[in-house]
């Protein structure tokens, strides 16, 4: 009896062992306000070496943020059933060795964004929750107590998402645009909404014609919402897409060089942003403001902006 | 006509319709050994979203500048055709949906009747409270409009609109925008327009993935499930899943099935299954670029794991391989030698 319960004892560290990864995670590694000029490092949470580790290349098993704190043990158990190779069945060797080269390249590719981490998720769940059953069984826990341990993971998920949550609140206090929406006091569900009143009409008031072109920093509601002209623009990697693929705007041009090129020759005279996306690019945003006006601004954060000079503004 | 009906028109016809019709289809083909009579029924209605936006592809590549009634009657015209195949398969997905609502009793559904009851709510709080505002999937949208304006499916160097300077900057498949033009022709014939079908596509695809990896690992344990659904379903990474529009619940329902259907060939490699899985690869293929990255690996995977001698496990990687290119993998082939060029290209990474 007490042999099992010392068994027992053991796989409770399992449910253990996320509860204090997550409160390693989300109070110490994570940090709740971006250094100067890496608000994208920042944003994708691979903003230090340790975390560019954690969220990035090993994403799929300790981005806890997005992901829970239950896929970690699928790295462990994936060691362990390698040591094992030469008693798993093919099926088994198959699906090992598929998770193993997928984690690999989603962690190279693009386990920096949380989404292709979780294409992992269900699949390594799995593998945990059933090397669990399997592992306990064979130690012989009773299905009682097996079901501690399951019950146990499943709260802990529950608290490591409380904690995420309790970070992003944390991080949206610490940031200028994203704490006026946090004081807000309107229904969540009215939050829902984060698009642009009627952006034609606004556009309109504004004093944008139907035919005058507008410089589009990286806001396809324009392109889906409206029919008029644009430009598509992202200043984050200061790419402009145009009929002969992806240009850069100011790379290669000072700041006047950048205004003469937009009325001159792109013949545009507006910029249509967002407050949130202009600050990707601390130069993009320090464009604006000196070789541009604001002639109109939304309560979602929307911008537009005038060439300085345009129709005498 | 306004308001709510016409997208639920189009749910209606395109994803339970349509959705039984591939469900019988594969009951009938594959039987409901390879991955239970209930993951094949789910696996139907998730992959009926996909079918349109492949027929609406092939017409729209082989035949541009067809009419709206043409393109709708290509669609309907493959379903029929499946629901005549589909023969006997109605009996067994009649007996399916039959023998799952006694089994809905058991205490270890309960929990599943909750979530699908939080779906259900969830849902109808997005729908009515969130328009389409998400950046990726209006991009997808604003692409998937232009294939409806231009009845065209083009491959060209750049994806570049003159009309507009909208920039489709997506290296993927293009079925999920394909999504948008097959909701825009539909409900171009009741003269009313939106997007509230695809928006719905989101939670629907959600739901399905988790019922789907639910019924799946049932056979290793009813609770056992049930710890992996909660896993899953309370990250906040599936809360975003669920509120924010995007591919990605269409996405990862693809992989998750063929990441069972993989299982199923490995432990029994019959032919049915493996064309299955191979189509089902090239549907994840034609959804998104890491379909057709992450396919060849697990077609490898396959190659050199399964049991059997050499030339067999050649034989069967070829037979998946065939409808893979089909479903999906012809997109990247014709991307790389007469379109964008695809990853060979210089890409600026997100």
């Amino acid at each position: 009896m007490k042999a099992h319960q010392s068994t027992l004892l053991t796989w409770l560290l399992v449910p253990a062992g996320s509860l204090v990864f997550s409160l390693v995670y989300f109070l110490v590694l994570m940090p709740v306000k971006a250094g100067p000029g890496e608000l994208a490092l920042f944003e994708r949470g691979i903003g230090s070496p340790l975390l560019k580790v954690l969220n990035g290349y090993l994403g799929s098993f300790f981005g806890l943020r997005y992901l829970g704190n239950t896929a970690c043990w699928a790295l462990p158990g994936m060691i362990f059933l390698a040591l094992r190779w030469r008693q798993l069945a093919p099926w088994e060797r198959g699906v090992l060795l598929f998770l193993t080269l997928a984690v690999l390249i989603i962690g190279v590719a693009g386990g920096f964004n949380y989404r292709y981490a979780m294409t992992l998720l269900p699949a390594l769940l799995v593998l945990v929750f059933l090397l669990l059953e399997r592992g306990m069984a064979g130690a012989g826990i009773a299905f009682g107590a097996r079901t501690i341990i399951h019950v146990s993971l499943v709260l802990a998920t529950l608290f490591n998402t409380w904690l995420s949550i309790e970070l992003s609140q944390r991080m949206a206090l610490e940031d200028p645009v994203d704490r006026a929406r946090m004081d807000d006091d309107a229904p969540f569900y009215t939050k829902f909404d984060t698009g642009p009143r009627n952006l034609d009409e606004w556009l309109t008031a504004s004093g944008v014609g139907p035919e005058d072109t507008v410089l589009v920093n990286n806001l396809p509601v324009y392109f889906y919402a409206t029919d008029r002209p644009g430009l598509y623009y992202w200043c984050g990697a200061d790419q402009y897409f145009g009929p002969a693929g992806e240009e850069p705007l100011f790379r290669t041009r000072k700041d006047d060089g950048v205004a003469a090129y937009l009325s001159g020759t792109l013949h545009t005279h507006y910029i249509f942003s967002d407050r949130n996306l202009s600050r990707y690019e601390p130069r993009f945003e320090r464009f604006l403001e000196t070789h541009c006006t604001l002639i109109a601004t939304d309560d979602k954060g929307r911008t537009l902006h005038a060439l300085k000079g345009t129709f005498g503004r | 006509m306004d308001g709510m009906l016409p997208p639920i028109l189009v749910f209606l016809l395109s994803n339970l319709l349509f959705g039984a019709v591939l469900a019988s289809f594969l009951l009938r083909r594959l039987g409901s050994e390879a991955i239970g009579p209930v993951g094949t029924v789910l696996l139907g209605f998730g992959l009926a979203p996909f079918t349109i936006s492949w027929v609406l592809n092939l017409v729209l590549l082989l035949l541009p500048g067809q009419s709206h009634a043409m393109a709708i009657s290509a669609v309907l015209i493959a379903f029929v055709a499946l629901a005549v195949a589909a023969g006997t398969g109605w009996r067994s997905l009649s007996a399916v949906l039959r023998s799952s609502i006694p089994s809905l009793a058991r205490p270890s559904l309960w929990p599943f009747l909750f979530f699908t009851g939080a779906m259900l709510f969830g849902t109808a709080l997005m729908i009515a409270y969130k328009p389409l505002v998400d950046h990726d999937i209006l991009e997808y949208g604003t692409q998937g409009k232009r294939f409806l304006r231009d009845m065209a499916v083009r491959y060209e160097r750049h994806h570049y609109d003159a009309s507009t300077g909208f920039y489709y900057v997506g290296l993927h498949g293009f079925s999920f925008p394909l999504f948008f033009t097959w909701e825009g022709l539909l409900r171009g014939l009741m003269n009313d327009h939106g997007d509230a079908w695809v928006r719905l596509q989101t939670p629907w695809t959600a739901w399905l993935t988790v019922s789907f990896i639910w019924a799946w690992v049932r056979r290793w344990g009813h609770w056992l499930a049930v710890w992996v659904a909660g896993a899953f379903t309370l990250t906040l990474g599936f809360l975003y899943l669920n509120t924010i529009y995007h591919v990605d619940p269409v996405r990862l329902f693809l992989f998750s099935a063929s990441m069972v259907l993989f299982i199923a060939v490995l432990r029994q490699p019959e032919k049915q299954v493996l064309l299955l899985w191979g189509a089902v690869m090239g549907a994840h293929a034609l959804t998104h670029s890491l379909g057709m990255i992450l396919s060849p690996f697990m077609l490898l995977c396959f190659f050199l794991c399964a049991g059997g001698s050499l030339g067999e496990r050649l034989r069967w990687s070829l037979l998946a391989t065939g409808p893979f290119l089909v479903a999906g993998g012809f997109h990247y082939l014709l991307d790389m030698t007469i379109g964008t060029g695809w990853l060979l290209k210089d890409i600026t990474w997100f």
